[in-house]
């Protein structure tokens, strides 16, 4: 039987004097699962990334992450955002972004030739190995989302969250890195927001569509046809 | 004898210039990666109320600045956490106002005091002296052992803060021990530009480095350089001229950038 790492119950959560931007809340998610989290623009998908990843707490309700609080489970997180927050202009090597993944050990963290070594492997994993000396600013689009990856798989996560991965990529790099994450999911469980129905991947065993409320969680090939072909429409 | 007193002020200038230019390099590089510019100019200017208070109750002014420096860093740094970034301008500017009117009433208040004043509103390089020398050399000290230690998780908060949430880093004290490592080098600056010119050296050297590498580090050794050759050739400038120092420092900082900006065309 799989094990539960993720499970939200009775999740509510407004922005300070908005209207609430999530309401009950309630799902599993097992160890393994490769899920999306679908929902119209402004449904509430981010935030709830961001409440996963501790980020925000909820109002009410409460969010598991293998036995934790999201703050404390994060640890086990990896996490690619939708508008990456790194500055694309900031004068760092591709090598020490990616190390950048080390400092969950401790703010006093050095940067020696095991974690250097560590790095190098990541960026092997993701075909970016001789790019590791080149500055974040000489990259293209596809290959600064691999950085991210390898900065992500830096901890060793067991859950890999992804916030909108393919919107700022091109088409080619798109199928890679949809290749890349059904090998990852070997190893880990992955959750990834898309509001785009049609390029969900077969390897997607399960669905959950959010537009405040929750408004489905199961299998894709389960989902009510008028829900699809809503999500179709939002694609 | 004149020439030897000339050349033990001129040495003083010398050495302090030096450890100026090294603080200037490494947080400048900070305060121009973080782009907290405005920040750093009001830490600045709220020391002068430090050096007012210091003035009116007899203490040495470096002690009042550095103090009035902390506090103002430590005071911003809870505005920031509170209000967030972009919605904290009004109150650190009120900050900056206020540590200057502390200042212009504690003077008004001291006898004799126009030209210690000056020397502090604009720096004079050539009035360092060997106490401010070792004052300057532990503060320096502080500043390379915090960064050495914290190089990585400073260099994390600044290129990507949420990302550093996430690895659950110590944001909210990285930042203040930044924001403490800002008031400190201002202290150690005043005494080459003066307290109205302290951004000048915390950005221009900095800024100029910034265009010439893609490593953290290398700007800030970049930096440092720069800035050695503004206090320097400025010092020298200033002395054959015989005008005050700092002016001449900003505008050799600001010829290096503008000649940067020259070579390497960034637009």
């Amino acid at each position: 039987m799989k094990t539960c790492p993720i499970s939200c119950s009775g999740v509510t959560y407004s922005y300070p004097n908005s209207p609430e931007a999530l309401r009950g809340l309630s799902f599993e998610i097992a160890q393994g699962d490769y899920v999306a989290i679908m929902g119209p623009n402004g449904g509430g998908k981010s935030t709830l990334v961001s409440l996963l990843l501790g980020l925000i707490s909820p109002n009410s309700g409460s969010i598991k992450l293998f036995g934790d609080s999201p703050k404390k489970g994060r640890k086990h997180i990896g996490y690619l955002p939708q508008h990456p927050s790194l500055d694309r202009q900031f004068p760092i090597s591709v090598i020490e972004t990616v190390m950048m993944g080390a400092l969950s050990k401790g703010a006093f963290t050095r940067f020696d030739n095991d974690i250097r070594e560590l790095g190098l492997q990541q960026l092997k994993r993701l075909q970016m190995e001789p790019l590791a000396n080149r500055p974040i600013a000489d990259l293209s689009g596809g290959e600064f989302q691999r950085v991210l990856i390898a900065r992500a798989l830096m901890t060793s996560p067991k859950l890999l969250i992804l916030d909108e991965p393919t919107s700022s990529i091109d088409q080619h790099s798109e199928l890679c890195f949809y290749d890349l994450l059904d090998e990852l999911n070997q190893t880990m469980t992955i959750i990834m927001v898309t509001h785009d129905m049609h390029r969900l991947r077969q390897s997607v065993n399960k669905v959950i569509v959010v537009n405040r409320d929750l408004k489905y969680v199961g299998a894709k090939s389960d989902m009510p046809e008028s829900l699809m072909h809503e999500q179709c429409h939002h694609g | 004898m004149d020439s030897l007193m000339e050349w033990s002020f001129l040495s003083y200038a010398i050495l302090g210039g030096l450890l100026t230019s090294i603080t200037c390099g490494i947080i400048g590089t900070y305060v121009v990666l973080r782009r907290i510019t405005y920040l750093a100019g009001s830490i600045s200017h709220t020391a002068f109320g430090g050096v007012g208070l210091s003035l009116l109750l007899g203490w040495p002014p470096l002690l009042g600045a550095s103090l009035f420096s902390v506090l103002a860093a430590t005071g911003m740094g809870w505005i920031r956490l509170k209000l967030g970034r972009g919605k904290d301008d009004v109150l650190i500017g009120a900050m900056w106002s206020l540590g200057m009117a502390i200042g212009v009433i504690c003077i008004f208040l001291s006898p004799g005091y126009a030209t210690n004043v000056m020397s502090y509103l604009f720096g004079n390089i050539l009035l360092i002296s060997s106490t401010d020398l070792i004052i300057m050399t532990v503060l320096n000290g502080l500043i390379i052992g915090c960064v050495t230690i914290y190089y990585r998780s400073l260099q994390t908060i600044c290129a990507d803060e949420e990302f550093a949430k996430i690895l659950n880093l110590p944001v909210n004290r990285l930042n203040f021990l930044l924001l403490g490592l800002i008031a400190l080098s201002i202290v150690i600056i005043i005494k080459s530009v003066g307290i109205l010119l302290v951004i000048t050296l915390l950005t221009l050297p900095a800024a100029s480095a910034r265009l010439w590498t893609t490593q953290m580090k290398n700007m800030m050794i970049h930096a440092s350089l720069f800035a050695s050759i503004a206090t320097l050739l400025g010092l020298g400038l200033s002395y054959w001229a015989n005008l005050p120092s700092g002016p001449f420092i900003v505008f050799v900082s600001l010829f290096i950038y503008i000649v940067t900006l020259g070579i390497k065309r960034p637009w």
